[in-house]
């Protein structure tokens, strides 16, 4: 999902503005704004539900973690 | 101040095969912190949708489960699929049992019903449904909130600030 949208990012990544959230549509970088909220209506606006990439612009690509969804354990079975 | 009480209650059989309920302290255990959450497509989205001339979802309701370990919140990857929600981006998991995976993130919009709380989140994707759950509500959307978690009472107070 958004291979290419995300090889455009990385490709234009040291040119965009750290902090601020890119739109990216195919091959095509849209617009850059201040929030996801912003770069959602723009999307929605021109692409419908056609998907869209929304990403800030981060030195780092974060890593997210969810322990309890990722093991299973959102209701194991208690001792009691 | 939004504020919201949560007091579950829980229900085990005893010898006689009769349900009896059990301390509160144990219900919250057992369940958690869950509150109840109408999750819809962001306002932003509506609106353009709405001047595309396009129906518009309605939104889905069900628990959440206050979850302190995730760093962003979580909706159910079916009920997005129900409301015609797209995927913005993927983002990349770490998994304690297996190698990092990527998983679907959407922007969406999840209120806490009885409240009068509204989020607009990036949120990840995940197989919530089994757990009849359509959202984990994760350190983003807490990050403006207090939330007291009394075990030996078996209450918790959400708080947004």
């Amino acid at each position: 999902m958004f291979e290419r949208e995300i090889e455009v990012y990385f490709k234009l990544k040291n040119d965009l503005p750290l902090g601020r959230v890119v739109l990216i549509h195919d091959s095509d970088l849209i617009g850059v704004f201040d929030t996801d909220a912003e770069a959602v209506r723009e999307g929605t606006r021109r692409f419908g539900r056609e998907p869209f990439l929304v990403r800030q612009v981060r030195a780092v690509e974060p890593v997210m973690s969810n322990p309890a969804l990722d093991l299973g354990i959102l209701r194991a079975p208690s001792a009691h | 101040m939004p504020l919201l009480h949560i007091e579950p209650k829980a229900e085990v059989l005893d010898l006689d095969g009769k349900p009896r309920a059990t301390s509160p302290s144990v219900a919250l255990q057992w369940h958690g912190a869950k509150v109840q959450v109408a999750l819809q497509l962001s306002a932003a989205a509506l609106q353009e949708l709405a001047n595309r001339g396009e129906k518009l979802p309605t939104p889905i309701v069900g628990e959440a489960l206050i979850d302190t370990g995730a760093t962003v919140s979580c909706i159910d990857i079916e009920a997005a699929n129900e409301l015609g929600l797209v995927p913005i981006d993927v983002t990349k998991m770490n998994s304690a049992s297996h190698s990092d995976h990527e998983v679907p993130v959407y922007f969406a919009s999840l209120e806490i019903l009885g409240m009068g709380a509204r989020f607009e989140l990036r949120s990840m994707g995940g197989a919530l449904k089994a757990q009849s759950l359509i959202a984990l509500i994760g350190r983003d959307a807490l990050a403006g909130s207090v939330l007291f978690y009394d075990g030996p009472t078996g209450q918790a107070t959400l708080v947004l600030v």
